[in-house]
């Protein structure tokens, strides 16, 4: 009986000390030094990013307004080190697009009409494959490198922003989505140069963004821009 | 779809130039054969060189020598073979430097001249001379409280040290860093400028003597060795000499380059230093965590000679402890490097941002610790800083003190009273080390280690309940949260610490467990303010 209080008691001690103790640092070693495998050098690294760039041409006949943010991504990106220099990899990442259409007389895009600003905004989601080479001595760090790679972009919402001016002076903003004119399916080329966490990346939009028949002005296929590592 | 080839057909020059001048001009640059580089050229052997210790060294680094029962001189000493030199100098772009403790030059070159070099019969090895990173953290913090600044030396005794006459009288410092803007006219230093205890400086960036531009930091770091601010030593070697190098590019630019911190550590060595700190480490830039063995990087290499030729080297264990590298960097992962972290300025627990050790190989690091944040000359005035850049030099002038009050101790017999005059000697962990140094430990005037807790006990069937039951006057004692810490460690059946904790004590009862939560043979390590105990299980 005695002994069963003891322990009652240290028990009931135990819970409540364990609710006044503050344990200010914690450690375990045993998880520190086993060997990783993941790592920007390691054999597999995952990692968030995030990317911002511009529609740096101009489209057909001139269709888009002066380079803007055009381009904002965000996603994870896997690599696999096949050997010091050489890694492959994929991306999944969401992707905003928007092109500012320039209101001159000749637009056709994706109609004849003239308003004070008009713009078209993808959201897609993006797939991309790439093979990685590794420039320079380095730890276990992203180090110097050139990514070059294809992407695949499945659009699934499209959004037409058009704002006018009434003669009385009132604005008009009108959003239009669900429109059939786009598709669903883009690729392209990438290419990438990354120090560390710091990347210039170009994607090259290899197929049109509008079905044939609506004859639409394409628009610019290149986007050139500024990616971070996020980790 | 035509439209869309039309377009393409028209922009496709700008577009194949945008893409492939990325890659191609990259790729070109990278492989070139004309594209130069830095490399490291080890040579095999030293033959046809003479050496004279008495017109190379300093007296004071032939005193230092003679204090510690060291040879004169030794091979490491000799300066790189001429021949092999000159041989080189016709087959490379430039020779940027030479190390007589790596028997090697940097030099810059093409890859095809160093193809043809490494064919020489003399060279023993090329590695590429890449950048490292510069763990400096200098997060400011907005404090006029000048309570910081009395603590950063008083928690470790100055006090004790300079009733004793302890201040680093006699001790040579040589400090590597980013630079000392400011310190030629600051206040905090005009008692040193004033007695001329500024011994040599040099700029191993610039190769030059000035060594008042590229950073402050430097400053910062100074300070805390041997400055003066409101009327307060802000470091505990007031009185001691000082070789300031600058060996490091810069704060704002966090590269850096080992092979000044190896040239810069001969220098010191030729011109009598006693002790170098260097608030620096180098991690994932150049290297892996597996890496931190104490025997892999260049800088590491050049700490443990510069510790054979009895200087002590005191270097910051790194900020990265609540980053992704977490450990502990180059040279701090060297066997006779003495590794200083930073604990927190009202408590005996360490920084989030200190380094944790231990070594790839599973040496203890850090070694010691000294405050992390401090309050330091700026170029222009004063402040509080962060990082272990700052716990170094406050360890580095804690050493100085020590050192001149047993001149005869060997650098490593002082490596080692220091970490027993830790305040948590003998116990360790990885994130503590021995703790803070202690003026009264090294002295021997704190002899206290009466039992500051009991350990109740009670089994039920297998199983073992523990309660850690703080005696009343510690508790009496208490006054702030985190005034009284328990540290945990639990150590294998190998003798190797698997976890560690430290508990904040606020109530008598500190601390339970059971012994269904300890592996079988294992060793439960508990301290208290001195008082050690173990349970073996």
């Amino acid at each position: 009986m005695k002994r069963v209080f003891i322990v009652l008691m240290l028990c009931g001690v135990s819970m409540f000390s364990l609710n006044a103790q503050r344990v200010i640092i914690e450690e375990s070693n045993v998880s520190d030094t086993l060997a990783p495998k993941s790592g920007p050098n390691y054999k597999h690294y995952l990692h968030p990013f995030i990317s911002l760039g511009s529609n740096v041409l101009p489209g057909e006949n001139g269709a888009l307004t002066k380079p803007g943010l055009d381009d904002f991504s965000f996603g994870f990106r896997y690599k696999l080190r096949i050997a010091e220099p050489l890694a492959v990899g994929f991306d999944l990442a969401y992707n905003n697009t928007v092109f500012r259409m320039k209101q001159t007389g000749s637009k056709n895009t994706p109609d004849t009409l003239l308003y004070d600003a008009q713009r078209m905004e993808f959201h897609s989601a993006r797939l991309g494959a790439y093979i990685r080479i590794n420039y320079g001595r380095r730890g276990n760090s992203l180090g110097k490198y050139v990514d070059l790679g294809a992407y695949s972009e499945y659009n699934f919402a499209h959004t037409l922003f058009t704002k006018s001016t009434l003669t009385d002076g009132s604005v008009i903003r009108i959003n239009r989505s669900k429109l059939d004119y786009y598709q669903p399916i883009t690729y392209g080329l990438q290419a990438r140069i990354g120090f560390n966490k710091i990347i210039l990346y170009g994607n090259y939009r290899l197929s049109p963004i509008f079905f044939a028949p609506y004859n639409f002005t394409e628009l610019s296929p290149l986007i050139v821009g500024i990616q971070f590592v996020l980790n | 779809m035509l439209r869309f080839e039309a377009m393409i057909s028209k922009h496709k020059f700008t577009v194949i130039s945008l893409l492939l001048l990325l890659f191609v001009t990259y790729s070109l640059e990278a492989q070139n054969s004309n594209e130069t580089h830095k490399y490291w050229v080890l040579f095999k052997d030293k033959p046809n060189v003479n050496f004279d210790p008495f017109e190379h060294f300093d007296s004071k680094a032939i005193e230092r020598r003679m204090i510690q029962e060291l040879p004169l001189y030794d091979w490491y000493d000799l300066p790189v073979d001429s021949e092999y030199k000159n041989e080189i100098e016709k087959n490379v772009q430039e020779i940027k430097t030479e190390s007589r403790w790596l028997n090697a030059l940097v030099v810059i070159a093409t890859q095809k001249e160093i193809s043809k070099i490494k064919e020489f019969h003399f060279v023993k090895e090329i590695n590429e001379a890449g950048t490292s990173e510069l763990l400096i953290a200098e997060e400011e913090e907005p404090s006029d409280d000048l309570v910081m600044l009395s603590r950063q030396t008083e928690r470790m005794g100055i006090d004790l040290f300079d009733s004793l006459g302890l201040n680093g009288t006699g001790m040579r410092v040589a400090i590597f860093d980013v630079g000392f803007n400011g310190a030629k006219t600051h206040e905090a230093f005009k008692h040193i400028y004033e007695k001329n205890r500024v011994k040599l400086t040099y700029d191993f960036v610039k190769k030059r003597e000035d060594v008042y531009s590229g950073g402050s930091h430097g400053t910062a770091v100074w300070s805390c060795i041997g400055g003066r601010l409101q009327n307060r030593w802000s470091g505990m070697a007031h009185e001691a000499e000082f070789l300031l190098a600058r060996t490091e590019i810069g704060m704002r630019e966090p590269f850096s380059e080992e092979e000044n911190w190896i040239v810069a550590a001969e220098w010191a060595d030729k011109n009598g230093a006693d002790i170098i700190n260097s608030s620096l480490g180098y991690t994932h830039n150049r290297y892996f965590p597996t890496e931190m063995d104490g025997k892999t990087s260049f800088v590491t290499k050049g700490a443990n000679i510069a510790a054979k030729k009895g200087i002590l080297v005191v270097n910051a264990a790194g900020n990265e402890g609540s980053g992704n590298w977490k450990l502990i960097g180059a040279p701090a992962d060297a066997d006779s490097v003495l590794s200083i972290g930073g604990v927190v300025p009202c408590c005996d627990y360490k920084t989030g941002f200190s380094s944790f050790g231990p070594t790839a190989d599973g040496r203890l690091k850090p070694n010691v610790m000294a405050q992390g944040t401090a309050w330091c000359a700026k170029p222009v005035g004063e402040g509080s800083m962060d990082g272990t850049s700052f716990a170094s030099p406050l360890a580095a002038g804690f050493a100085a003190c020590a050192w001149q009050h047993d001149r005869k101790l060997g650098n490593m017999e002082l490596f080692r009273k220091l970490e027993a005059c830790g305040s948590l000697y003998p116990y360790f962990d990885y994130g503590h080390g021995y703790g803070v140094l202690s003026a009264q430990n090294f002295i021997g005037t704190d002899e206290n280690t009466e039992a500051k807790f009991e350990v109740l006990d009670a089994k039920v069937d297998n199983e073992t309940f523990y309660k850690i039951v703080v005696n009343d006057d510690i508790l009496n004692a208490f006054t702030s949260p985190g005034s009284i810490l328990l540290y945990v460690s639990v150590f294998n059946q190998n003798g190797k610490l698997d976890s560690y904790k430290v508990i904040d004590v606020s109530e008598k009862e500190a601390y339970s467990f059971s012994s269904s939560e300890i592996e079988p043979n294992s060793v439960i390590k508990l301290f208290l303010q001195g008082y050690l105990k173990e349970i073996k299980f």
